[in-house]
């Protein structure tokens, strides 16, 4: 069975490729802040048309309702 | 430096959108052809829409067209937003699409027409092969550019998922795609027997793994908190759920081979890392679902949602079952009956299926700056597709219980209750017809869905390129304090790919040198010798008419198995199978110890006969007629080239077969046809020179060999252990 | 109506944008502001999440961050084109608010780039050269977030992020070694895979012994030098066996080798350290005085101001201090007219007047027009500030010794008898028996689930006690609270609550219900605590409209309603002392005559009486030391029955007492609020601060806890003293499983399958039992 060994070894390469990520990942801080990012993506950051300032009052005001 | 305006790429966007919707459908009519064609085998119109080949078509076509180009869809979509930057490249963008659809198209032209490398999941050829991976690589060089001109410093998780995705993907195919060509459109695996089995299936399950579950969490990481608006239930929980999924999942493949010729331990092995997948999998579902808690208002009139939500509840059974189905005493039950089926469909109706239709509802009205059509319509299309979801799992589920349990019927005396394969076949054509059933209310709710968002398209009005603003990533930033590595974080996801990459391929050319050199350590039995240029022409047009679709090649050792089909499988046996032919699914009985000497074994004339009318020779059988094989000729072109191919992959040909090989197949061929003749002559039938010669050249014939040869050697002499 | 911005209720308000109503002008500016931007989506993913913005912002404050050194604190980097600062914004609570926040640029341009962390309350942002940190600081503030203007800057902790890498890579090798240990564990190995296997494994030990568990190693040899035994001696000799039989099992091609037995171990160990080094972000134990204090002030030289940082103060300094600034050091007032709010200090929010010449206290914040102070003293050596800086208050020798050293003391000394023990029995039986046996012995012993019952006992205890807003510093603090036998309280601000006042009216002329009226509408406009505090008694009561209002520093409000000449404050009341008053008074004059006048007492915090009570039955010790007069002495012996009590103590005074009283053997908890408390809280064996808003000023303590947990306190106690018994039933618990695993290893049959076994066997079962019976009991004592 020697795809065992090969399998195995590829696989295990493959695992340790991932675990460096998880090294850098936690390293670079990207693990540092586990609660923003998921509020973050709720935000629509496309450009609004630009609404008079009224507009706006209003439609925060029926927001509110 | 300011605040940076740019435009998302939404035309790519809708391609694949458009492209999943054809496909889905397409994928979904040839799947229904199959099921129907289980009912009534009169459906097996011709050669070319026969089973055999319908089946891989479905198969491919739902995995890679459909749920493909959902995946690039929804990565194009969310991925622009999640980094705040356009994809780095259009024109890559653009290749990848239009060379997906190339690839399928060319697999639509392949697969019914026989051309096959005969490993489920992956019988494209090697031309197409080798097209996937480099397809692969634009899709993975385009999505790791743009995680480097990103302006957002954070990799939302679902990029994680993402990124798993294409690494991994990319290995497995390479690894399972390892084939010796014979001509364009034929090539022969490099491995055998056993040993392919292993890599097959340790492709087969992390395919599913790392196309259908891994880059769909990340999709479903992105869809469900967008539309439920709230952020997901537990952001740690997804971050840890994702690396202990990553660390687990790629061990898990041997449980497809439990009770095969595979080491015990190396199914063990298998069994042991599956049940361990339940916990990360439940931690995906969980999280998927406590995102909606208290929101179940919103769910109630957001029909995104319902079907995010059905999605998920799948994913958690399915993840459930599968550990579950990976545990012997199950598996006993299971394999090899439509209860794998069932399994599979929960999964690929329900979590794929649900999952691109909720999305699709989300992206589709987005896309076009304007409402859904229809929300009525969609309502509908998601109680049609989970009441067809339900009508078509539990008919299957049900039918395999009944044929698993038909199959280990003991009478007292210690013989079987259903001694005839058939009887547990016939019984099933009820459950057969409602699971068809199931699938047409699934399509038709997919043709509402098509109808509804080509309608929401027609009525908005189509935003090519969405305005976004968003301040440029600061680079290098180098913090005095604490760890902000900017400049590494710029750079390193790019290298980080690219050196596992090679290391990967590195490894992987390191593990497979030896291994094609090096004699394999399976126990060989001497007996057991290369099939004769015929068999192997014969074993050919086995693989290429698909028939290890419906007839398994492994008696496993187990007491209801042996005392149906003889002697258990042995490692030993398959050494020169490239590739091998176990099979997955048994709607036909095993074919492993079909051969001369076994107490299964049938005339020539029977299988000639049976091939030709299967229904009337085994009244009430489903099989499809091949009688179009007796008509055509056999093309002994490529046998030489055959020949050698085997040679160098290490099947032991001696010369003077490579040099009398066109004698030997006369000798061979002529023996059967005579056998065949002998036996019509019994039952009054004459046929004049010119038929025998055209029965003797057909590919019938050479089929007939290989079937006869099947399981026979090891009843030739003693069985000799030597590593 | 609520307000559209911050949401709080303002009926009669006539402060309005269309039909949109604000509770104060300084919401309506912030509303303003976001509109003209188009940055009202603020409102829309949660309705009125503004912060309230109290009276105006006083922008003076952040003129310190035009020192360089003072702005460099917040500075992450810095080139020539930008700067990146980090900034403590507790005000962060909504959605809302990151989105606002990372949203900056729109208001100002020159802004690249702000990041939120929601959980540390933590801005980070990026801009352009052409603003100022000043600046910068300003616009937040200016739209309701003002920035924590403290030196310090909360510092990631990079020990934490190594710990996290540690476990990763201990996991990831403990599921691959299993996983390759797995053909051993079912018998079906094969020969040439179990050789390949085994080097593979122990490849794959090298960085779990090396680089994860290397800090077992080292403490243990740390204590083997300083001839203390700690919890680590054993632990690293079990890894060491461990690694070497393994490493030769493997190389002699004599067996598989317990690798996986060996990064399990380290693995939950590791594990067991995440779990008891949680952390409160947002919340700091560590604060000292110059927390409170701004990081430098305007210094008068000659006519002109410059901003000299604290350190650098001098005795005789002229140093001026603007509105609501805080005054830095003990000092004499020179010009102008003090009202300071010691409320940092002693807790009561009562504006105290000072007139020149005057002693004007460290800590004290100046509210009303900008005065000048000549210092008496540098700030580190101020009346308050010297805790600090006297050496005889020293952190080390309050911490009580450990329970796990004791221990591990005992159990390493077993282990090694039992070694010897084995070591000699078989030297005389069966020598070649020897090398198995011992190694045997010492994997077995290697106390994983005893190491292990500590962290997740108190990490528990620590997670659950946050549920109840009571934050523990650390475990160590929750085995301290265990041993208390003497309980010791300050007065305002902790047994009593300092805003909340109770208040009643004493008629001379007039009853209340002729007066309200007036009082109301001249109260309305006043933001003295006082004020605020009858405004809110008369809440029901409508304001009209007052001519010519005026606010007499230090004496009260005046102003004509209906002709009527109305004055509200300070008043001879010498003669009505009869009536035994204690708390402050506030005097209602109509027309030069007194009609009548408010009595405002503090109360007790809710439940303050019953917890003492149950204190008591529980024989602990109570003691009170105020730094206010005896005013509410008789109260205090009346309604709580509390003996020992002491007032008019300066902080000194209170860090003394309690010194005296450990003298005495007595272990201490001290609950106090205030900047006087600090030394105490330190000196006690545990300080338990309470506050209002655990995110503002607390000071250095063990522990933080909010107002409404205080009476909780004596659950506290309890469930501290339940934890330790936990553990002791822990210790039994993996004691068993070690004799059980050392019955295999001295008959020298212990195979790395048992061992695989019994070691997260023995681990899982001493988690479980441990959360399962904190929560439990958690749960019964606090209700939940």
């Amino acid at each position: 069975m020697t795809m065992i060994f090969m399998l195995t070894g590829i696989s295990l390469i493959l695992a340790i490729g991932f675990l460096s990520a998880f090294l850098w990942a936690v390293k670079s801080g990207q693990f540092d802040d586990d609660y923003t990012p998921s509020v973050r993506i709720l935000f629509e950051d496309s450009v609004k048309k630009v609404k008079t300032n009224n507009k706006t009052i209003k439609g925060n005001k029926n927001h509110k309702q | 430096m300011n605040v940076e305006k740019f435009a998302y790429d939404n035309s790519i966007v809708k391609k694949f959108a458009l492209a999943t919707v054809i496909w889905g459908i397409v994928g979904m009519l040839v799947g229904l052809l199959a099921a129907l064609q289980l009912v009534w085998p009169e459906a097996n119109l011709t050669s070319w829409l026969s089973f055999g080949r319908i089946r891989p078509l479905h198969t491919n076509a739902v995995i890679f067209a459909f749920v493909g180009n959902g995946i690039f869809a929804g990565v194009y979509y969310s991925l622009q937003r999640l980094l705040k930057t356009r994809m780095w490249s259009d024109k890559l963008s653009n290749i990848n699409f239009w060379g997906w659809q190339i690839i399928i198209l060319s697999a639509v032209l392949t697969l019914p027409f026989g051309y096959t490398t005969g490993k489920e999941y992956a019988e494209l050829e090697w031309p197409i092969d080798i097209a996937i991976t480099l397809l692969w690589v634009v899709f993975g060089w385009n999505m790791m550019a743009t995680i480097l001109v990103r302006r957002v410093q954070h990799l939302y998780v679902a990029i994680w998922f993402y990124i798993a995705t294409f690494v991994t993907v990319a290995v497995l195919h390479i690894v399972n795609s390892f084939e010796f060509p014979v001509n364009a459109l034929k090539s022969y695996s490099v491995f055998a027997g056993v040993q392919d089995a292993l890599v097959q299936w340790w492709y087969g399950h992390n395919a599913v793994a790392f196309f259908l579950t891994t880059p769909y969490l990340g999709l479903m990481y992105y869809f469900i908190p967008k539309a439920a608006d709230r952020p997901v239930y537990s952001y740690r929980l997804s971050i840890i759920h994702f690396w202990a999924l990553i660390f687990l999942y790629i061990w898990a493949g041997p449980h497809h081979l439990l009770y095969t010729s595979l080491p015990d331990w190396a199914q063990s092995l298998g069994v042991v890392f599956s049940v361990m997948l339940i916990a990360p999998s439940w931690g995906g579902m969980l999280n998927g679902l406590l995102t909606l808690r208290g929101a179940w208002d919103k769910v109630r009139d957001d029909v995104v949602l319902k079907f995010m939500v059905v999605a998920v509840t799948a994913y958690g059974m399915s993840t459930f079952e599968g550990p579950m189905l990976s545990l012997k005493f199950f598996n006993t039950l299971s394999h090899f009956t439509d209860w794998t089926i069932a399994h599979v469909h929960i999964g690929g109706l329900g979590w794929n299926g649900m999952l691109t239709f909720g999305m699709l509802y989300y992206l589709i009205p987005k896309m076009y700056g304007g409402k859904l059509y229809s929300k009525k319509l969609a309502n509908y299309h998601f109680w049609i597709a989970t009441i067809g979801i339900l009508l078509y799992a539990v008919p299957l589920y049900w039918a395999g219980f009944v044929q698993g349990f038909m199959w280990q019927d003991f009478n007292p005396d210690g013989t079987l209750v259903n001694k005839d394969f058939l009887e547990t076949v016939t019984q099933l054509k009820p459950y057969y017809a409602m699971r068809a059933a199931g699938g047409a209310l699934y399509i038709v709710g997919a043709i509402l869905m098509a109808y509804n968002l080509v309608k929401t398209a027609v009525h908005g009005t189509f935003i090519a390129n969405e305005d976004a603003e968003a301040p440029a990533l600061v680079k290098n930033t180098k913090a005095h304090d604490d760890g902000y590595w900017h400049r590494v974080i710029e750079r390193k996801p790019m290298r980080m790919l690219v050196i596992s990459l090679i290391v990967i391929l590195i490894g992987g050319a390191v593990e497979i040198i030896p291994t094609l050199i090096v004699k394999s350590n399976i126990p060989t039995i001497s007996s057991v010798q290369p099939y004769t240029p015929l068999e192997l022409e014969g074993r050919d047009i086995y693989i290429s008419e698909g028939c290890y679709n419906c007839h398994s090649q492994m008696v496993r050792p187990l007491r209801f198995e042996t005392e149906r089909y003889g002697e258990y499988s042995k490692a030993g046996e398959f050494v020169y199978d490239h590739p091998f032919q176990w099979g997955s699914k048994r709607t036909g009985p095993d074919l492993a110890r079909e051969g001369k000497g076994n107490k299964l074994a049938k005339s020539d004339y029977w299988h000639y006969d049976h091939l030709i009318r299967p229904a009337e020779v085994s009244k009430g059988s489903i099989m499809p007629s091949y009688a179009f094989l007796k008509d055509d000729p056999l093309d002994r072109t490529y046998t030489k080239k055959k020949l050698e191919v085997m040679i160098s992959l290490g099947v032991p040909y001696t010369d003077s077969t490579l040099a009398n090989y066109e004698m030997m197949m006369d000798q061979q061929s002529d023996e059967i046809a005579k056998n065949i003749e002998k036996d019509l002559k019994g039952l009054g039938v004459e046929i004049s020179e010119a038929k025998f010669n055209e029965i003797k050249n057909s590919k019938m014939i050479a089929l007939i060999a290989y079937l006869q040869r099947l399981g026979s050697d090891i009843h030739n002499e003693q069985v000799t252990e030597n590593k | 109506m609520n307000c559209s911005h911050c949401g709080d209720k303002c009926d009669n308000s006539n402060i309005k944008i269309e039909e949109h109503i604000f509770c104060c002008n300084g919401c309506k500016t912030v509303f303003e502001l976001l509109n003209e931007n188009n940055l009202c989506e603020y409102y829309d993913s949660e309705t009125t999440p503004g912060i309230k913005i109290r009276n105006e912002v006083y922008y003076d404050k952040f003129n310190i961050l035009d020192e360089p050194e003072v702005s460099r604190k917040f500075i992450l980097y810095e080139d020539t084109k930008i700067t990146k600062v980090k900034f403590n914004v507790p005000q962060v609570h909504c959605s809302s608010c990151i989105w606002l926040l990372e949203n900056l640029n729109r208001l100002n341009p020159s802004i690249n780039n702000s990041e939120v962390n929601f959980q540390k309350k933590e801005i980070l942002i990026t801009f352009e050269k052409t603003l100022s940190v000043k600046e910068v600081a300003i616009l937040i503030a200016s739209i309701g977030y003002e920035p924590v203007l403290t030196s310090e800057v909360q510092v990631k902790s990079l020990a934490h992020k190594t710990l996290v890498i540690k476990i990763g890579i201990a996991g990831f090798c403990f599921g691959n070694i299993m996983l390759f240990a797995f053909p051993e564990y079912l018998g079906l190995e094969e020969k040439d895979f179990s050789k390949f296997f085994g080097w593979l494994s122990m490849f794959l030990a090298l960085p779990v012994m090396f680089y994860a568990g290397v800090d077992y190693l080292k403490s243990a040899l740390k204590g083997f030098r300083q001839r203390f035994i700690n919890m680590d001696i054993p632990i690293a000799l079990g890894m060491i066996t461990l690694f070497v039989r393994s490493a030769y099992e493997v190389i002699s091609e004599t067996g598989a080798g317990y690798f996986d037995s060996l990064s399990g171990l380290i693995f939950f160990l590791l594990v067991g350290k995440w779990f008891q080094s949680k952390t409160y972000d947002t919340l700091s134990f560590e604060r000292n005085y110059k927390s409170y204090f701004p990081l430098s002030v305007g210094v008068k030289k000659e006519g002109e101001i410059t901003s000299v940082k604290l350190e650098n103060l001098k005795v005789g300094d002229e140093v001026v201090i603007r509105n609501q600034e805080i005054i830095p050091a003990d000092s004499i007032l020179q010009e102008g007219n003090a009202s300071v709010d010691y409320s940092f200090v002693t807790g009561e929010s009562d504006y105290i007047s000072v007139n020149k010449g005057e002693k004007l206290y460290a800590g004290g914040k100046h509210n009303g027009k900008e005065i000048t102070v000549i210092l008496t003293h540098k700030p580190d050596n101020s009346y308050l500030t010297q805790l600090w800086n006297s050496n005889n208050l020293s952190k080390e020798d309050k911490t009580i010794t450990k329970l796990a050293d004791t221990v591990s003391h005992y159990f390493t000394i077993i282990i090694i008898s039992i070694t010897l023990l084995t070591f000699l029995f078989w030297f005389f039986v069966d020598a070649s028996l020897i090398w198995n046996t011992v190694t045997s012995v010492l994997i077995i012993a290697c106390p994983c689930a005893l190491a292990m019952t500590i962290p997740f006992t108190l990490g528990n205890a620590m997670r659950f006690l946050g549920r109840k807003s009571i934050y523990v510093k650390n475990i160590q603090v929750i085995e301290n609270l265990s041993k208390i036998n003497h309980v010791v309280f300050d007065k305002t601000g902790t047994l009593t609550q300092a805003s909340e006042k109770k208040i009643y009216y004493t008629p001379v002329k007039l009853d209340e219900s002729e007066i309200n009226i007036q009082v109301k509408s001249l109260v309305t406009h006043s933001s003295h605590p006082l004020s605020v505090a009858l405004n809110k008694h008369l809440k029901s009561v409508p304001a009209l409209e007052i001519d010519d209002f005026k606010e007499i520093p230090n004496k009260g409000v005046e102003g004509l309603l209906a002709k009527n000449e109305i004055f509200i404050g300070k008043y001879d009341l010498s003669q009505y002392s009869n009536q035994a008053f204690q708390g402050s008074t506030v005097a209602v004059v109509i027309n030069e005559e007194l009609v009548g006048f408010y009595t405002l007492t503090s109360t007790f915090r809710e439940g303050i009486k019953s917890l003492v009570q149950k204190l008591l039955q529980k024989e602990y010790k109570i003691s009170l030391i105020s730094g206010d007069s005896e005013a509410d002495d008789i109260k205090i012996k009346e309604e709580l029955g509390i003996e020992n009590r002491q007032f008019n103590c300066a902080p000194l005074d209170k860090l003394n007492f309690v010194k005296a009283k450990q003298k005495e053997g007595d272990t201490i908890v001290m609950i106090g609020d205030g900047l006087n408390d600090a030394g105490a809280l330190m000196e006690s064996s545990v300080g338990i601060a309470v506050s209002d808003d655990v995110n503002y000023f607390v000071p250095a303590c063990d522990t933080i806890m909010s107002g409404e947990a205080l009476q909780d306190l004596e659950k506290l106690l309890l469930y501290s003293k339940i934890s330790i018994r936990i553990i002791w039933a822990g210790f039994t618990l993996s004691f068993i499983y070690n004799v059980i695993g050392l019955s295999f290893a001295v008959s020298g049959s212990l195979s790395p399958i048992v061992a695989a076994v019994l070691m997260p066997l023995s681990s899982i079962t001493i988690v479980a039992f441990t959360s399962l019976t904190t929560r439990y009991y958690f749960k019964k004592l606090f209700k939940i």
